[in-house]
């Protein structure tokens, strides 16, 4: 038989009466690996939504009944009472300001920074790119502790507590910043700020008008994760607006917690602290086109 | 318009000479092409007069003015580069009103101008484009509109029709001759193709690791080049060097290979008599000069026959080159397209000795 015919064989053979599927057990553990970690992380945002919608039958069962997969009486009753209540939505504003505020104030740092760091190069570069770094290597709680006691400080003290913490925010945030803005800015051809220059753009102008538009897919990671970084942060801002009338929504689900509310109206807010997040990503995302640089060059 | 004159022009990157001490004086309206192999200097040379390096030592005059420390976009120039540099996220038309717009040009000036720029390369109505949705082509004409709706004094072209397609290069070659007739602007061309470099420009600058070797119109640099580098890199196929020797026989001097000796004309005797180097020459001779015997025009030196065996053929259609091996040496030659030249066949061959370029073997420099 020639080699040819075995290979035509072949197939013929596989799929012939009284062949038996070889079981692959690299597949299966691969595919039962897979589903754990979906499991792991999709169960606790199914309990929370799940929990989010129940009635007080369904979460407040004494041991008499297991609890129910989805509930009884699904509503948003939970939803209607938070958005009722005016200090919620005071945080939730307060929130989204602090977010927003620290946003701009990360990108006004960090985009210049990154933009040095791309496009120059001088001694001490290294070092000057650890320093940036330096204050994520700290744990957060141990950095809060002397960046509350600055705020705490004439002149720092003067500044409304809620641009405090937005600050607080940029200063995290900000590394981050310099960091995946470098690289962006490091993709970007320089022939297409020196071709503006040639034709009259200044050096900012050619910044502006030609490196930060072609850059924006990644200004816009960088924008969302600064939003998020600000909107999930519990510690600076529970220092910072310790004494303030203001909450972050973080600060006020914990003074939520502090009077053991049903577990439902928590739930519920974790949902709507969720909610933003999502949204701001999907909007943000519409920069993140593929492919922004293509046709600059060639 | 404006004149562009290089004084001992001189650049480095840290201990690394770019360009070494050129001089050269572009005048004002004329097309010249530096041209030599890639990381020769060529490019740096135009980014000096572009404002974009730095010169380490000497002088750049544009016009009468010492441009040294003139910010690029005072300087009067436009450049295309080798990529284009198109903003990508701007249409045709916001590309090409750019440098416009940053120099306020109103409104009204800045419509006509972009107007006649884009009609000049031919791209009407791809207005509202975008870089991606062109091909390389029209990227590289939004790219030369860009740079022509300046009006500059000095265009400046590194390596512009590079990225292109053979045909289409071709087709540009000739568009850029057609819009340097139109505006009538100094243009430097930097490119590594030395035919496109002969067939643009009214003079071509040869550079060579940053030093210029030779600077003039391109017949007159293919046919006396100055050293043994021009005439390699100029003409194609290139010319043939063989080491040869110096030697009197009978009152005529010979040029002597182990495999066959040619006698020199009187004019190009004398010039080599009055050399001083020594008898070691290298002898260099195009392939377009040597001709098969049977199909040489008249000559008067029917002595300089060789026999030779041809090793290949390659047809072009109006010609062939055919490697041909003399002796221990081989030769490239191109025959007419009607030759009877076989493959492994011996042939016989005639040098046109007035076309003979002999060069020191030391210092390359010609001797002829």
């Amino acid at each position: 038989m020639s080699t040819t015919e075995k290979a035509r064989e072949g197939p013929v053979r596989k799929n012939g009466e009284g062949h038996r599927q070889r079981i692959n057990w690299g597949t299966i553990i691969w595919a039962v690996m897979l589903i754990m970690a979906l499991f792991a992380i999709l169960f606790p945002i199914y309990v929370v939504f799940k929990t989010s919608l129940a009635d007080r039958a369904s979460i407040v069962t004494g041991g008499r009944y297991p609890e129910p997969l989805w509930p009884f009486d699904p509503n948003f009753d939970q939803f209607k009472v938070l958005f009722g209540k005016e200090d919620f939505i005071t945080a939730g504003l307060d929130s989204l300001w602090v977010a927003l505020l620290s946003v701009t104030f990360a990108l006004l740092l960090g985009t210049p920074a990154a933009f040095t760091l791309a496009r120059f190069k001088f001694p001490g570069m290294a070092t000057l790119a650890l320093v940036i770094i330096a204050i994520r290597l700290f744990p957060d709680i141990a950095s809060a502790v002397p960046v509350a006691e600055w705020f705490m400080r004439p002149p720092m003290v003067y500044i409304p507590p809620l641009i405090q913490v937005a600050l607080a925010h940029a200063l995290l945030s900000a590394p981050y910043v310099v960091f995946i803005c470098q690289g962006v800015f490091e993709t970007i051809p320089r022939d297409l700020e020196e071709q503006a220059q040639i034709m009259g753009a200044s050096r900012l102008q050619a910044f502006l008008n030609v490196v930060l538009p072609v850059a924006m897919p990644g200004v816009a990671a960088a924008a969302i994760y600064t939003f998020l970084l600000s909107w999930n942060e519990f510690i600076f801002a529970y220092y910072l607006l310790f004494q303030s009338p203001n909450t972050t929504l973080p600060v006020f689900m914990l003074r939520l917690l502090t009077w053991t509310p049903q577990r439902n109206y928590l739930a519920a807010l974790a949902v709507v602290l969720s909610l933003p997040v999502i949204l701001f990503t999907f909007l943000a995302q519409r920069w993140m086109i593929s492919g922004m640089t293509a046709g600059a060059v060639k | 318009m404006a004149s562009v004159t290089f004084e001992h022009v001189t650049k480095r990157f840290g201990s690394v000479t770019a360009v070494d001490d050129v001089n050269l004086e572009i005048s004002d309206g004329e097309f010249l092409c530096f041209v030599g192999p890639s990381g020769c200097g060529k490019t740096t040379c135009l980014r000096m007069v572009a404002g974009l390096e730095e010169i380490t030592e000497g002088q750049l005059y544009i016009g009468e003015k010492f441009a040294n420390y003139i910010p690029s976009k005072d300087r009067g120039i436009a450049m295309v580069f080798q990529s284009y540099a198109l903003f990508p996220h701007m249409t045709v038309e916001a590309n090409v009103s750019f440098g416009l717009k940053i120099k306020k040009v109103p409104q009204v000036e800045r419509r006509e101008k972009i107007d006649w720029a884009l009609s000049l390369v031919d791209l009407e109505g791809l207005e509202e484009r975008y870089p991606r949705e062109l091909s390389g082509g029209q990227r590289q004409r939004v790219a030369l509109a860009r740079a022509l709706v300046l009006s500059p004094d000095v265009l400046l072209l590194d390596e512009p029709l590079s990225n292109l397609d053979a045909k289409l290069r071709l087709k540009m070659r000739t568009e850029l001759k057609r819009i340097h007739k139109t505006i009538e602007a100094t243009v430097i061309y930097v490119t590594h193709d030395q035919v496109e470099a002969m067939t643009l420009s009214d003079r071509i600058a040869i550079i060579n690791e940053g030093r210029l070797m030779q600077a003039g119109a391109p017949l007159k640099v293919y046919a006396r080049p100055n050293n043994k580098f021009v005439a390699g890199f100029i003409g194609s196929p290139p010319i043939n060097f063989l080491e040869a020797d110096l030697e009197e026989r009978d009152g005529k001097l010979f040029v002597v290979t182990p495999d066959f000796a040619l006698g020199l004309p009187e004019d190009k005797a004398a010039k080599a008599k009055a050399w001083s180097g020594g008898l070691e020459v290298v002898l260099g001779t195009r392939p377009q000069d040597i001709y098969e015997t049977a199909h040489a025009p008249a000559m008067p030196w029917r002595d300089n026959a060789i026999q030779a065996t041809v090793d290949v053929m390659e047809p072009l259609g109006d010609a062939v080159v055919a490697t041909v091996i003399v002796g221990q040496q081989v030769l490239q030659i191109t025959l007419p397209s009607e030759t009877e030249a076989q493959l492994d066949q011996p042939i016989d061959l005639l040098v046109n000795l007035d076309h003979v370029h002999l060069f020191d073997p030391e210092t390359e420099e010609a001797i002829l």
